[in-house]
């Protein structure tokens, strides 16, 4: 066993104890470089590969607009578009591809809820799917659709490197959001 | 400020705490409701969470399914009973939390001092807290036996309620039917717990004993093993190791014959938590003597030393497993169910103001096995439509389901089939080392999320990722479709990653005597009939299908369906036999499909009708001739429904060898193959398969030579694999 390991294994059995943790934290919180050194004491990550700055694990194309390699900086957005009824996948592309052109900062990661893929296909676009809230009470009825939701959500995100997710709903882009406002999913720091 | 609303009863705490804490006040919140309780939860910031906001995920579901309102500053509450969980949290409670109640309860859950005598609160500071915002004192109540003595030595400073206030857990939700350890299987041993240094034996030696890596115990850990390594100098490589939270404890603790928990000599465990939650799903508890005075004889105790004595005595006696199995579970329920938290309820403040809700249940559907389809995304739908077949022809005590990378697995929906997708590299434009990181993730996220029994594979080439994860799921059984007619000279080299598998089932090839490649000979596979989604008997007749199709009863029909054109451009190829068909004579109509994973497409001709039906097969019947691509799927299928057909090899697929299988159709008169279409051969073609003699003898011959659909037969392989007998 190396010095270092056995520091680490030293230091990891002190800390087994809730009073020193607690002590240590105190000190972590008050002096932020303490907190650091610490962390390479302990050989703890310190979170800054999970958060590349935008760079994306998976690098997606961008769409059938662009040529192969354009776009390929544009951070990703995560479009959430859930309950979706036949023929709303087709809505959905086309709004956010209307919203593409006009901006053009952004890539589309759709997350849906439908079988229904052709017109992100046939756009070129990536998406990525969760079972619908009626399917998944049948299949996992022990568990929460919201938590499905929600780590399904977080693992696409850290895949990707996704930089923003925006939740739509189908009736919204039907008649309530003005492309003005839509817009503004696209307004990330390139 | 808007007045107060009035609860029966205030849960309070950190939320954001895992483990007990937040698990026993679930429990608690599901019972409260269900019994009519009307129930608030409040968030109290402590010192002893380091993250910042975020409630624990099953209170958030209480939340979700409204069993309790959430507690926020706008809105005071007055509590008939506030019930505060972990003295730790109330040490200083934060000013201006709009909550006043009628009486406390302060539930102690932790030891006031271990045995390193840290004291890890103050009851007189943590008392005076509570009094100076609620108005009122609390009383105290310890969570178990290991507790009280704690609050014993200090009762001149508190009020100490006689009876212990334990947590509930809901037995129902945890139990899986019990058969004890089969004769010759290894034992499974395990433990659910963080990973800190104080919960495993400070000792190599005692670690080991408890948890051999000598073979003969499966020992598998849920919650980290960092501080073994720290002990031992590594964590055994034969071990199991899943991180804290990798995967729903219940699963895991069915999987476990024996949970064994020895923890570091100087740890004070007020109660076990993940012990009961053992005990319940029927697994045979293994512990240090001190457990003896919380879990009584639903526990079997012993040193270190001792587990493996008490594993292998109990291995070779079914009856005496089953018996101590049961005493755990009947212990559990006894003295945690949910009845008896609405009793003590009662018993404190009375009957409650609600009526009884219904609460939705967690409890796993039982007696079904689950069996995962997995296809990759291929140039077709092939893949996915023989797992189809297969899945269409389980026993009704399978239950399958299906994770394709194909972006047409929808389909499987209209058969009552759930699904998962995961992007195939090709539809995400990312690089094979890009996607080789993301798909593992993916499918041991699904593997974990679902626990299938068995995973079938259907794709020319297992991924890198799913040979690393196979690793991680011992307990599953991996069958890989495999379907022959590979290309002569195709690399073989990736092959051997068929090791992962348990079983190699090869669909048959009705032009399997054409089969040139490499797959031939090799006898690692069980041979099973062409597979087919349909069977000659689920094919609609000719005016049944003419008339579901809304098709002329009467006028001669063609079909063109020459797949998705996702490798190769079927546009100029369909438009030549369009304009061979428009010249044929005696007024033939013309039909042209658009698969659901046709990527592109351009207009049809204007005397072709388009067609966008799945499954096709079913109305095939309904057509006098074909023109169809040589890929598994359509060639069987037009044999199987006896129409006669030109088949076009796509001669750009990796494997499949759709050259060689349509030049063999058309050798044995099955069928007319174009290698090369051009105006001239798909006229020639086509004037063929309409003159009626060819077509009679063409259909005849090969509906002959059809052999019977071999997807029930491959599913029962699969069956028999996981114990699953007709």
């Amino acid at each position: 066993m190396s010095a270092g390991r056995r520091v680490q294994r030293a230091a990891r059995r002190v800390l087994a104890f809730p009073a020193a943790r607690r002590v240590v934290v105190a000190v972590g919180r008050r002096a932020p470089r303490v907190k650091d050194a610490g962390k390479v004491l302990l050989g703890v990550e310190a979170g800054g590969s999970r958060h590349l700055h935008g760079k994306p694990r998976v690098d997606i194309r961008g769409g059938h607009m662009l040529l192969p390699h354009q776009g390929r900086r544009w951070p990703i957005v995560l479009v959430v578009a859930l309950g979706l009824e036949p023929g709303d996948t087709e809505v959905v592309a086309d709004a956010i591809e209307r919203v593409q052109l006009t901006t053009g900062r952004f890539r589309p990661l759709f997350l849906v809820d439908s079988g229904q893929l052709g017109p992100f296909r046939s756009r070129s676009y990536a998406v990525e799917t969760v079972m619908p809230r009626a399917m998944y009470a049948c299949v996992n009825p022990q568990d929460s659709y919201g938590d499905y939701l929600a780590d399904r959500t977080q693992s696409i995100v850290h895949a990707y490197g996704v930089r923003s997710v925006v939740p739509v709903s189908v009736a919204a882009l039907r008649d309530g959001v003005r492309p003005d406002e839509l817009r503004l999913l696209g307004q990330l720091e390139l | 400020m808007s007045p107060a609303q009035h609860y029966d009863v205030l849960l309070a705490s950190d939320l954001r705490l895992p483990g007990g804490t937040t698990a026993s006040m679930a429990e608690e919140l599901r019972a409260q409701a269900a019994a009519g309780y009307r129930t608030a939860l409040l968030h109290v910031p402590s010192s002893l969470a380091n993250r910042g906001l975020g409630i624990e995920p099953r209170l958030r579901r209480c939340l979700d399914d409204g069993l309790a309102d959430l507690v926020v500053a706008g809105t005071p509450v007055h509590a008939t009973l506030a019930v505060l969980r972990n003295a730790t949290v109330f040490d200083a409670v934060p000013a201006n939390l709009p909550v006043t109640a009628d009486r406390a309860i302060m539930l102690a859950n932790h030891v006031r001092v271990d045995a390193a005598r840290v004291q890890h609160y103050d009851v007189a500071v943590t008392d005076q807290a509570v009094t100076d915002w609620l108005g009122v004192r609390p009383t105290w109540y310890p969570i178990g036996p290991a507790v009280r003595p704690g609050l014993e030595s200090v009762r001149d400073q508190i009020e100490l309620a006689g009876t212990d206030w334990l947590n509930l857990l809901d037995v129902d939700e945890w139990a899986v039917p019990r058969t004890g350890v089969a004769p010759g299987a290894i034992p499974v041993i395990g433990r659910h717990s963080r990973s800190s240094a104080a919960k495993w034996p400070e000792r190599a030696a005692d670690l080991l004993a408890a948890y051999p890596d000598d073979g003969s115990v499966r020992v598998r850990v849920l919650g980290g093993a960092d501080a073994v390594a720290d002990v031992v100098g590594h964590v055994p490589a034969s071990w199991t190791v899943e991180e804290f939270g990798a995967r729903d404890p219940r699963d895991f603790v069915a999987g476990l014959d024996f949970f064994v928990y020895f923890h570091r000599s100087d740890l004070v465990e007020a109660y076990g938590r993940t012990i009961m939650e053992a005990l319940a799903s029927g697994a045979v508890a293994i512990l240090p003597e001190h457990f003896r005075s919380v879990f009584g004889d639903a526990a079997l105790y012993t040193t270190p030393a001792g587990v493996r004595e008490i594993v292998t005595r109990l291995s070779g006696d079914r009856d005496a497993y089953l018996a101590q199995s049961a005493i755990g579970q009947q212990f559990v329920r006894a003295t945690h169910g949910h009845e008896s938290h609405a009793a003590r309820l009662a018993a404190l403040i009375g009957p409650p103001s609600d009526e009884p809700r219904t609460v939705p249940s967690r409890q796993r559907p039982a007696g079904r096995e689950r069996v995962m389809f997995v296809s990759s995304n291929g140039a077709g739908m092939g893949h996915l439509t023989r797992l189809l077949a297969m899945a269409n022809r389980a026993d009704e005590r399978i239950e399958p389901m299906f994770f394709s990378l194909s972006q047409a697995v929808g389909v499987v929906e209209q058969y009552g089939h759930p699904w998962e997708y995961c992007p195939s590299r090709g539809d995400l434009g990312c690089s094979v080392e890009e996607w080789n990181e993301l798909f593992p993730v993916r499918f041991a996220e699904v593997l974990r999320r679902y626990r299938p029994r068995a995973v079938v594979f259907d794709g020319t080439m297992p991924y890198v990722g799913m040979v690393s994860t196979r690793a991680k799921f011992p307990d599953i059984a991996f069958v890989w479709s495999r379907r022959g007619m590979w290309r002569e000279g195709t690399t073989t080299k990736f092959l051997s990653r068929g090791a992962i598998f348990d079983l190699v089932l090869e669909p048959g090839e009705v032009a399997a005597a054409a089969d040139r490649g490499p797959l031939v000979g090799r006898g690692d596979s069980t041979h099973v009939g062409p597979i087919t989604l349909l069977d000659t008997a689920d094919l609609l007749d000719r005016a049944t299908a003419r008339a579901e199709l809304g098709m002329d009863p009467d006028a001669p029909a063609l079909l063109l369906s020459l797949g998705a054109g996702n490798i190769n451009d079927i546009a100029s190829d369909l438009d030549l036999f369009a304009d061979a068909a428009a010249a044929l004579p005696g007024g033939w109509v013309t039909y042209a499909t658009k698969p659901p994973i046709q990527r592109r497409g351009g207009p049809l001709r204007e005397h072709v009708t388009p067609l966008s039906v799945y499954p096709l097969a079913r109305y095939l019947r309904a057509f006098d001739a074909a023109v169809v691509a040589a890929g598994y799927n359509s060639f069987h299928e037009v044999l199987m429904a006896g129409v006669p057909s030109v088949v076009v090899p796509n001669l750009a697929t990796t494997t499949d060898d759709q050259g060689a299988r349509a030049a063999y159709a058309d050798a044995q008169g099955w069928a007319v193959a174009v290698a090369e279409v051009t105006a001239q051969s798909a006229a020639d073609a086509l004037r063929r398969v309409t003159d009626p003699a060819w077509a009679a003898a063409a259909s005849a011959r090969a509906l002959e030579a059809y052999p019977a659909n071999g997807a029930g037969e491959a599913m029962q392989h699969v069956e028999r694999l996981i114990g699953v007998h007709r």
